[in-house]
């Protein structure tokens, strides 16, 4: 199934409805390089591809004993599939199965669960900015940050969907507002000092913070602030 | 100038089929059972868990 099954084109988009977990106990397969941005992973030969950074290391050591219905399996190739809350609607041990067979399966119990998934690519899209925000942020560049961040309101898809990208913006925004709020206060220790090059730094941080965190609440602060600091 | 510092960045950042063999697209495999979990509940999709060993 790993060499013939999984790599059939029809089979990958059908998986795309699915959350697909692998658990191979086995780590001979090799690795192979993915280049992601530019970032290289090294990932397994057999599960890992550009959707998937999974590592032998990985699906060898998955904990089984977590999965409901895993105490069932007698033989493998073995095949459960879940609800999305974790409750077992298939089992089917000790079998491999055709990338049509599979397929038939995965279509017959998206129609039997009445289920309609946010697509992957909508998931792996909002994540991705995500991931693009917190880089900007740990790098300190706030600004491209609360861009990137700003860029999760427009997430399409169900409701759920943009429910938690507006939860990941709003959780961003938070933490680029509390270092701009930070910002601010060292401003106002700077001001409050008699040395001319602290009141020299003191507007140099308050412009970076006017600059750079629009239109947080720090920023409306910093506009206020700069009547006052001159 | 600023949606292209923003196509810049997801670029940056985004998989990047071009960069690689050109058949690296494949099933989206979780790493854990948690991250599984968690994605189905977000995505409400259900759980596809296929068990293999080697040999």
């Amino acid at each position: 199934m790993e060499s013939s099954t999984y790599p059939d084109k029809k089979f990958i988009a059908s998986s795309q409805n699915y959350v697909n977990v692998a658990v191979h106990n086995g780590s001979g397969h090799g690795t192979k390089e993915i280049r992601v941005g530019r970032e290289i992973k090294e990932v397994c030969k057999l599960y890992g591809n550009l959707n998937s950074f999974v590592t032998c290391n990985d699906h060898n050591s998955i904990n089984a004993g977590q999965i409901p219905g895993a105490n069932k399996v007698r033989g493998v190739p073995a095949l459960i599939i879940l609800d999305p809350t974790g409750k077992e609607i298939l089992h089917q041990s000790a079998g491999g199965k055709s990338a049509s067979g599979l397929i038939k399966i995965f279509d017959e119990v998206l129609k039997e669960s009445k289920l309609s998934p946010v697509p992957l690519s909508l998931f792996q899209r909002a994540k991705g900015i995500r991931a693009a925000a917190e880089a900007k942020f740990e790098e300190g560049k706030y600004k491209d940050a609360i861009r990137a961040y700003n860029m999760l309101a427009k997430t399409k898809g169900p409701k759920a969907m943009k429910e938690l990208a507006e939860s990941w913006m709003d959780e961003g925004l938070a933490k680029c507002d509390a270092v701009g709020q930070g910002m601010l206060d060292k401003v106002e220790t700077l001001w409050a000092s008699e040395e001319a090059s602290d009141k020299k730094e003191a507007k140099k941080i308050l412009k970076d913070v006017y600059r750079n965190f629009k239109y947080l609440a720090c920023y409306k602060k910093a506009k206020e602030m700069k009547k006052r600091i001159k | 100038m600023k949606h292209l510092s923003l196509l810049a960045l997801l670029f940056a950042t985004a998989p990047m089929a071009w960069a690689n063999g050109g058949d690296e697209n494949g099933v989206a495999w979780t790493a854990t059972w948690e991250e599984a979990l968690e994605e189905a509940k977000i995505r409400n999709a259900p759980i596809h868990v296929s068990y293999h060993k080697d040999g």
